[in-house]
């Protein structure tokens, strides 16, 4: 898959960079994520990086065919929420509890947004560069939590 | 609708390796809706690895798989010589593979092995 590609199919939305896909305007998301359904069926990854105030997300496409990737990055600001891509890639679904759960990013219309790793009480969100591990967090025993 | 009843199954049972919970919902003889939950082994490995230097994270991410310690070993490893521009011996990088391979074995005789039950 050339990336040159998605240069025509989406024109200014998308930059195309050496080797990912830079998504200038994250309101484009679900567009453009679609349109990679095409040729992409697999969601093998969203891996977040915090660069404060940002939080960057890559979405990792690849597909059963061949042994093609693609990585689309978005960023968002601290505190912005993002579209959820649930319906367009069911695997999405856990991805983005897990980015929700350790970096508090928010995904809006994500069928089913609560922590996956973390006990439901955790304080905060562990991955962000400003969560300080405090005594409460080192002593932490989880025992409020009810099962 | 008052025939359904929310059983928890887990998070420990014989038949899992690992940690996990499910919450299916029943009916009669059937399940009607199941949710799982995980996590219980997470750790927090990244923010460890954020608070220690390179060199003593090794012991940790030796944890990371029972089965796999070398491979992720190398994994690491081959990160921070990336990072840190280092070339290792054509005789360290054969030794690499050899071990790779005896871990990525002996994994999967561990997965056939408990196909077949304990």
């Amino acid at each position: 898959m050339e990336l040159t590609n998605f240069k025509t199919k989406f024109g200014d939305i998308v930059e195309v960079k050496e080797d990912y896909l830079y998504l200038k305007d994250k309101n484009y998301l679900l567009k453009v994520v679609r349109s990679i359904h095409i040729d992409f069926d697999i969601l093998f990854m969203l891996a977040v990086v915090h660069r404060p105030p940002k939080f960057e997300l890559n979405y990792i496409f690849s597909r059963y065919s061949d042994d093609e990737t693609l990585r689309l990055i978005v960023e968002i600001q601290d505190g912005e929420h993002i579209e959820s891509i649930s319906n367009i890639f069911p695997s999405a679904n856990w991805e983005e509890r897990e980015a929700y759960d350790l970096f508090g990013v928010v995904f809006d219309n994500h069928p089913n947004l609560k922590r996956i790793l973390l006990p439901e009480d955790w304080p905060g969100h562990p991955l962000r560069k400003d969560f300080i591990v405090t005594d409460e967090i080192k002593h932490w025993t989880g025992l409020d939590l009810k099962f | 609708m008052e025939n359904k009843i929310e059983l928890n199954v887990g998070p420990v049972h014989p038949a899992t390796h690992g940690v996990l919970k499910t919450i299916v919902t029943i009916e009669k003889d059937t399940i009607k809706d199941l949710e799982v939950e995980i996590g219980f082994l997470h750790r927090g490995k990244e923010k460890t690895a954020e608070q220690r230097l390179f060199n003593s994270y090794f012991p940790i991410i030796d944890k990371l798989d029972y089965v796999g310690a070398l491979n992720w070993e190398i994994l690491y490893a081959s990160l921070i010589e990336k990072a840190m521009n280092v070339d290792i011996p054509l005789r360290a990088k054969y030794i690499r593979v050899i071990l790779a391979e005896i871990q990525r074995i002996m994994s999967h005789l561990i997965f056939i092995g408990s196909l077949s039950g304990h």
